[in-house]
């Protein structure tokens, strides 16, 4: 677990072209959207494109993004979930 | 007041510096293209200039940009994501020329009118009767026109904002201002 | 000074003509039809596309078959002809403001992946200002030429730009208007903003699930009082009002309460010198898409309250134009006021609990004569024009 969340950290700060940020930067249970980080709904939607990319997930429904993209706990659990 | 930056230089890492140089501390303008990272830029170093009274009366300027190649700098990237089965998001939004208006209103709270025209040559004309025009009916008492383009590494872009009554507001400054391609940024 | 419409010229997916379109509109139908555009978890979307293909729009404008024309520059020829059929008197200041965002995408899509032959001509239609410059050509307008690009109001803008140029004393008459032709390059960007519905589309519905995009091309003929003198035409609508003013929210979305789109509603109302209770019909922008419809619904609701007028989205009926939604849903508006018939809401069934608001469900008769058309456009462009009788 710990391994995949490093390996999200890396894509999120790469996939987002997080700049100003290294993946050591974020915690694990920072949140990702709103005062956290300060991605947007088209972050969101990169966020989908990456899982598709990297994990073969696939999120038809943007909705659903929010709960899985609250933070980097919550984005591993469900990636990890999905491969079980 | 105007600026305007140099043309043919590499984009990516001079505008990099420039935003650190100039201390803009705005997380978004990572995730911008060239274009609207270029209009944001020197959009700020105009603003910055602005008396007080000019800056709170911000929220109602109009912001009217021009350029000959639209949004082809995004649209190629775009069209090659395409090409490869997996569309980009964060690359289609900034495939509209005007985004770049919108990015600069966004960042500084700016709800006036807004345009943006394209044409193979700066319309430094209609961009100065434009201007004029809002002063005159009253839609507007400042007003920020320019052109900005930018298509891979070449890129050329001048803007001004231009004050209700003032003598900068003349065909003559702004035909200024557009032929200086080869220009620095002034800070 | 009043700004006379005295033509219009139209080509969608509801119609081939000003008067076909007039036809078609109230006859339940609608322009939307499963396309041949697909995409990963969709095939065969659903799209408002002008019935006639490249070759056929050619071969009815009588252009040569030496050259590849963009669809949007054919679709832009088809409309402005139309419009410009009954102007006369070459003394008269003339302008042509036209609007697009796809330009000539449609054939540099193909050229791109190989699929038409690489040749000169059509790289020469791909920039946005193409097919003004191929319209001021064949229409012989020199004065005044300009394409304006602000996503999804680019051609209300240009209506605008017009007026306004007439107002300023400089220009007489203008043509004015918009295109954009369905291309691979927008039917992938949209659904990559997860906006494109896989339904059909239903503006303002609680079941909305985004939009479907349409082709299309509209022009409108602005004159002026001494125009009118010239050219001796009668008119048919007036525009009365306009405003445009940006949301500083969003790129791509509209903000919650709407603010800068009570706004510019609120001042095209000012600048018409009309009251809320002035307007007859709402043209809303209605694009289907969660967000617009949930923002255009508060920002109408904060303008109007109690006074809400009859209002629907024509957007089932002709697909989402993009840059052409301004000057066809102009012509619409100019439809309904002519035929003096609420437009129904196409495809509607269930009010969005958060509004409770209902569009118009039955096409009755009624006094129209004035509308307000709304254009709310990515980059936070929102435009909205007021037009009467």
């Amino acid at each position: 677990m710990e391994n995949l969340k490093q390996e999200l950290k890396n894509f999120i700060v790469t996939h987002l072209n997080l700049e100003e940020m290294t993946a050591a930067d974020i915690q694990d249970d920072d949140p990702l959207f709103g005062d956290g980080l300060g991605l947007d709904s088209i972050d969101a939607l990169e966020l989908i494109v990456m899982l598709e990319k990297e994990y073969n997930i696939k999120v038809r429904d943007p909705e659903k993004g929010k709960a899985i993209f609250q933070s980097v706990n919550s984005l591993a659990e469900f990636v990890q979930a999905q491969a079980e | 007041m105007l600026a305007s930056a140099a043309e043919g230089c590499s984009p990516k890492e001079f505008l990099r510096e420039v935003y650190k140089d100039m201390s803009i501390d705005y997380v978004k303008f990572h995730k911008m293209d060239l274009l609207c990272k270029i209009g944001v830029v020197l959009s700020d170093a105009l603003i910055r200039e602005l008396s007080l009274d000019q800056k709170e009366a911000l929220e109602e300027m109009a912001v009217v940009l021009n350029n000959s190649t639209s949004s082809l700098h995004s649209d190629v990237k775009h069209q090659a994501s395409v090409e490869e089965g997996q569309s980009s998001p964060a690359i289609f939004v900034y495939t509209l020329p005007n985004i770049v208006v919108g990015e600069i209103c966004i960042k500084h709270k700016i709800y006036g009118e807004n345009l943006f025209l394209v044409s193979d040559a700066p319309a430094t004309e209609l961009l100065s009767d434009y201007a004029a025009s809002l002063f005159a009916t009253g839609k507007a008492k400042q007003c920020m026109v320019g052109w900005v383009d930018a298509l891979d590494d070449k890129w050329s872009a001048s803007l001004a904002i231009i004050q209700e009554g003032s003598t900068e507001n003349s065909i003559n400054s702004l035909e200024g201002i557009f032929s200086e391609a080869q220009g620095v940024l002034n800070n | 000074m009043d700004i006379h419409i005295t033509n219009s010229g139209i080509v969608s997916a509801i119609g081939d003509n000003f008067l076909d379109t007039k036809e078609k509109l109230y006859s339940g139908q609608g322009g939307i039809t499963q396309s041949n555009y697909s995409v990963a978890d969709c095939e065969n979307l659903y799209a408002g596309q002008v019935s006639k293909n490249n070759e056929e729009l050619a071969s009815e404008l009588g252009l040569s078959s030496d050259r590849l024309w963009s669809r949007t520059s054919l679709l832009a020829l088809k409309a402005g002809r139309e419009a410009w059929s009954n102007q006369k008197g070459h003394i008269l200041r003339t302008g042509l403001i036209h609007a697009t965002t796809v330009g000539g995408m449609d054939i540099s899509e193909q050229r791109y992946s190989g699929s038409i032959s690489s040749e000169w001509s059509a790289a020469g239609q791909h920039s946005c200002n193409a097919a003004a410059d191929s319209l001021a050509e064949d229409l012989d307008i020199s004065d005044f030429v300009t394409t304006i690009s602000t996503a999804c109001s680019s051609a209300a803008n240009a209506i605008m730009m017009g007026a306004r140029m007439i107002r300023a004393g400089m220009l007489d008459r203008v043509l004015v208007g918009g295109t954009d032709s369905l291309s691979k390059f927008t039917v992938q960007g949209f659904n990559a903003l997860m906006i494109y519905s896989y339904e059909h589309c239903k503006p303002f519905d609680e079941n909305r699930k985004g939009l479907n995009l349409g082709e299309g091309s509209a022009f409108l003929v602005l004159e002026s009082d001494a125009s009118l003198k010239v050219t001796g035409n009668e008119p048919i609508g007036r525009l009365v009002g306009w405003s445009n003013t940006n949301d500083a929210f969003h790129a791509t979305a509209s903000s919650a309460d709407g603010k800068a789109s009570k706004k510019a509603i609120q001042e095209a109302l000012a600048q018409a010198k009309l009251h809320c209770g002035d307007i007859d019909y709402i043209n809303a922008h209605g694009t289907g898409t969660d967000n617009n419809d949930s923002s255009e619904s508060h920002a109408m609701i904060s303008v109007f309250g109690e006074q809400l007028p009859p209002f629907s989205s024509t957007k089932a009926l002709t697909g989402h134009t993009l840059a052409a939604a301004g000057s066809i849903e102009a012509a619409i508006s100019l439809i309904a006021m002519q035929e003096g018939k609420l437009i129904k809401a196409h495809n509607w069934t269930t009010p969005m609990k958060e509004t409770a608001l209902i569009p118009v469900t039955k096409e009755a008769p009624a006094q129209i004569n004035t509308v307000l058309s709304n254009s709310f456009g990515f980059g936070g462009n929102n435009t909205c024009l007021i037009f009467s009788k």
